[in-house]
Formats: C-alpha cells, structure tokens, sequence
C-alpha cells in the first residue's frame, strides 16, 4: 500500500494504491495522520482508489476512521474513482450510504471545493 | 426404460461459484439435478444410471441410492476424455428398452403449456443437440436408440422437439444466463415445478426447516431451501433465491441475488443483484468476484474441523475437570442446604447429546420465584451446571456450544451442526436469537470463542445472579 498526499485546489489530495486490508491499513492510517498534521489548514479531502484494487472490512473500517477525523474537524470527504472489487464492499456494507463517491477525481475535487 | 445422466463434464462458468459440482447449483433454490430427477418421475422411469466425473462424491452423498424420488440410481465413471456415448456403447442391450439421456448444465424449463401427461408424447424420440453434441435424448424405440448411440443423435424425422411438449431445454453457458434462469424462475415460474417443502403461494416457496422470527419480512417473490435460518428484522426479496444450509444474520437485506448453500451472510448487510457463495460475492454480469476474508461480513458456514474440534475437545474436557473439582464440596453443602429448604431440584431432560445420541441432562428447577441469597450464591457460582459438568467429562456434552435440543418425537438430523453444550451464547450474551445463535457459533466456532463464552458466561452469571434467580425456566 503506497500513500501518496498532495494538495489540489486548496484541498487534500489523497492518492492509495494497493490493496487496504488489515494487513496495510496501519501504513494507511499512520502516513495520512502525519500528512493530516503537517497540513493542518487543509479542511476537505478527496481520496482517489483508482488503484485500490480490493479493500476488506478493516480498510474500510480504516476510511470511516479518516472520515470521522476529517468530519470533527469540521471538513468534507469525498472518495473518487472507485473500483469494482472494493465498491462491492460497499455496497453490502450499505458504506456507500456514509460516504460522497464519484466517478473522477475531478468531480470529487470540484465537489470539495464548493 | 433406463435413464443415464452425465454430470461429469465441465462447466467453466461454474468455477467462480466456489467448489460446489455445477450440477447442484440452485436453480429457484433447489439444486439443479433435482429437476432431471424428477422428469426421470414424470417419464415413469425408476432405473437411473449416474455417470459422475469430479466432485463425484458431492453428488453421491445427494442423490443417495434415489430412494427419496422413488428411483433406483447407481454411479459409474468414465475416462477423462471419453465420451458418455462410448459408455453407452459398452454395452448397448442395456438400454434397448429406452433411454433417457441428459448431459450438460441443462435446465429443463417448463414453459406455460406444460403438462406432465404430455411428456409422454417425447417417448416415442425426442433429441435436443448443442454444437453437435447431445445434451437431451429421450426414446423408447430400440433401433433410435442404438442409432443415438451411435451417432449421438436422433435420426427420427418425424420426432417431436422438447418444445412441442411445452419443454424448453435450456442450457446454462455463462454466470449472467444462469442468474437471468434463477431470476426469471423465481418471478414467475416456481408453480411450474415441485416446491420444495411447502407448496408454492403468494409467489413464496419455503423449504422444510427454516426459521423465521415474526419480525423477518418477506417482499416476494422468493425461494428458499431447506435448513434455513433468518435472524431478526431482515428482508428477504423481492427476487431473491436461497439455497439449503443458508444462515442469514439480523438486519441485512436480500433483493435480486441469490445465495449458495452453506452460506453465512453477516448483520445489516444489503446483498442486491448478486451471487454469494460462501464468502464470495459474485457480480452475475460479468463473474467478477471479491472473496471476502471477513467471517462477519459473509463466509462458509463450516460444519467439520476435525483439528479445531479435538482442541476444543481437550480444553472443554480439562475446563470441566477444573469446575468440578473447585464446585464439588460448595455443589454438595448448598445443594443439600437449597433441598432441606424446598427451594429447589433437579429435574431429568432427556435432550439430544454429542453425535445426536439420546441422553439424560439434570437441570435445576427452583420452587419459587423470589430470589432469595442461597438461590443467587447457588446460580452465580454456576452450581446448577455441576451435573452437566459430569456430562462433558463423560464425553456427551461439549463445555461451550450450543443450547441442547430436548428430545422430541422428531429424529436427529443435525449432523456436524449440532454442538451441544452447558455453557452456550445464551449465558453468556444478552439479546440472543437463539437459533441464530447457534447456527453463527458452529459457523464460527474455535478455542477463542469457547474461551469467550465461558468466561463471559461465568463472569456474567455472577453479576447478574439476581435476574437469573428470579426466573423459574427450563434451560433446554
């Protein structure tokens, strides 16, 4: 699992690729608290999974922390380009119903900005 | 007459739907096989020959020796590579008298014209061929018959097709057609067909042995096997199909999927438009699969684990010997006490033990319904399970498992589901569906859990003594 961070149009731009289970979830979380605390100003967040290839329930368990983290304080989070493996765990789970997911990440960063 | 069925061959759509042989994939909630065995009925026919190839014994333990159709089945085999017609040609006098012959994953869907009289009316040759190979033949002709064996067709001219007989015979080719069958059997054809169980009404075909809790809503149309558990407040359809030995937990929903025997589905889970089979879930579009590695979420339900049992075994067995030697001398002070006061005894229940054997269980009964110190000192240090301790070092009950079914009129039929046991989720866990309950712990069942459950169950019953106390009840 690699966790690549940027920033685009004042908003956090988090790029995962890998599968997010249990075994990398820790990897996950550690690397975005650190880029969360660097940046402190950055309030909304886009997370693109276009290479999230399978994610189970302690990856997902891992995004519903990053939301609650990011929602506390008092930002936005949206998920983008999610695939078909991981979007099934979503879809049982009802985890579509939390999150904001769209099809680019282009819609996900225009949506965060508004 | 004699039938032969080849379920040999292979079905590489079928691989994503698990281990299971194609020929026992549900089709509106029964297994596939089960319809040609019953058009071998409705022709008349009691001689069937089986011609198994992988997963042969998945098969066998199914079909048995045909006794539940009313039919005579014996299995052989043939080569890798040959060809069910070069068996029929070993020994062509066999079915000089007619053959039946269905090979293939092929359904044989009754259309709305069907009758079973009319399929009478095939006897005389009916051939149904796919890419040159039969995968339908049916006469009692003997000079049809021994020309299909050797061409591997029919050569009647005048012979009638399947369909004239309002019998479509369909092939399944990929993952898609086989949902698109289920989905289009379960919406408006299920009446067509033998209902597992119940008959069919109000678009609802329930197999034998399925619990329900009244909370469960049912949106049909649906089909569900037999040995099914649903747990409290769920949603079952519409279109929703549910093989045999499906455990559905609390809260989820079902709707246009289907889900394979032997599965778990998890709490407040929503399965729409897919296939579950064990712990994959299968998009029925395209077969893409995601095999979950989550047993909350959705999973086998396991029914042996000869290495996990036997440690289960050893740990019970030595928990137990510890119980009984720290509650031996409390056992006989209070009891002796609780009885010169009246204010409580054992009671025989005969339950089914280990194995599905008859035994005879004591369980503590109290004479009145307020608690008083020496009933909660009595229940909290768990000494109303000191005569079933005794049973789990005699080998006939577990130390934790399941609560112990009391011997009715009904025989055993549980096989490697049944756990009985002194300790169980009920005593450990409050807001417990019992059956649920039991169905999850075989499901789930380790050293860990039963280490959960006793130390749950004996810290709990010390806590909440008074409440426990206060209930006269039958704890089978």
């Amino acid at each position: 699992m690699s966790v690549a961070c940027t920033k685009e149009n004042g908003a956090g731009l988090i790029s995962l690729s890998g599968p997010l289970t249990a075994a990398t979830v820790e990897a996950f979380r550690e690397q975005f608290a650190a880029w969360q605390a660097e940046e402190a100003a950055v309030k909304n967040f886009v997370f693109d999974l276009s290479a999230v290839d399978f994610m189970d329930s302690a990856g997902l368990g891992a995004l519903i922390a990053a939301l609650k983290r990011i929602t506390e304080r008092g930002g936005d989070m949206k998920l983008a380009c999610l695939q078909k493996k991981p979007r099934m765990v979503f879809e049982i789970t009802r985890a579509y119903k939390v999150f904001e997911i769209y099809d680019t990440v282009e819609e996900a960063l225009s949506a965060a900005g508004e | 007459m004699r039938a032969v069925f080849y379920t040999g061959s292979r079905q590489p759509w079928a691989a994503v739907l698990g281990e299971r042989p194609w020929a026992l994939l549900p089709v509106g909630s029964r297994p596939l096989l089960t319809y040609w065995l019953e058009l071998c009925v409705d022709l008349g026919i009691t001689e069937l020959q089986l011609i198994l190839g992988q997963d042969a014994e998945h098969i066998e333990l199914f079909c048995g020796n045909g006794e539940k159709w009313g039919l005579n089945i014996n299995y052989s085999f043939i080569r890798p590579g040959d060809s069910p017609q070069e068996y029929l040609a070993r020994d062509p006098a066999r079915w000089r008298d007619g053959l039946l012959y269905l090979s293939g994953a092929l359904f044989p869907r009754r259309l709305a014209d069907f009758s079973s009289d009319r399929l009478k009316d095939l006897l005389p040759g009916a051939c149904y061929t796919e890419n040159g190979s039969p995968a339908f033949f049916v006469s009692d002709n003997p000079e049809m018959v021994d020309a299909f064996i050797r061409n591997g067709r029919c050569t009647c001219q005048s012979c009638l097709f399947p369909k004239q007989v309002g019998l479509d015979i369909t092939l399944i080719h990929d993952i898609s057609q086989y949902y698109d069958l289920n989905m289009t059997i379960v919406r408006s054809e299920m009446d067509r067909y033998l209902s597992s169980g119940y008959s069919f009404s109000d678009s609802a075909a329930i197999g034998y042995n399925v619990i329900t809790p009244p909370s469960v809503s049912f949106n049909p149309p649906l089909a569900i096997g037999n040995d099914c558990r649903l747990g409290a407040i769920c949603s079952v359809g519409p279109d929703v199909v549910i093989s045999d030995h499906v455990l559905i937990d609390r809260q989820s929903e079902l709707s246009e999927s289907i889900i394979l025997s032997d599965t778990y589905v998890g709490r407040n889970l929503e399965i729409n438009g897919k296939i579950v089979a064990g712990n994959r879930i299968i998009d029925p579009a395209d077969g893409s699969f995601v095999d979950i590695e989550d047993p909350w979420l959705v999973a086998h339900t396991q029914s042996k684990n000869y290495m996990r049992d036997f440690l289960r075994t050893v740990f019970g067995w030595e928990c137990a010997l510890f119980l009984v030697l720290i509650q031996l001398v409390p056992f006989i002070l209070l009891y002796t006490v609780l009885r010169l006061r009246r204010l409580g005894v054992f009671i025989k229940k005969p339950v089914w033990g280990i194995g599905g054997k008859r035994i005879v269980t004591s369980c503590f009964v109290a004479t009145d319904v307020v608690p008083s110190v020496l009933l909660m000192i009595f229940y909290g240090a768990s000494l109303d399970r000191f005569p079933q301790l005794l049973s789990v070092l005699s080998g006939k009950l577990w130390l934790c498992g399941q609560v112990p079914k009391a011997c009715g009129s009904d025989g055993f039929n549980e096989g490697n589901r049944y756990f009985p046991a002194v300790f169980t989720h009920s005593d450990a866990f409050a807001e417990i569906d019992r059956q649920m309950d039991a169905l999850y712990y075989a499901h789930t069942r380790s050293l860990v859990t039963d280490l959960r459950i006793l130390r749950q169950a004996l810290f709990s019953r010390l806590l909440e003594v008074e409440v426990i106390a206060g209930i006269i009840s039958d704890p089978v």
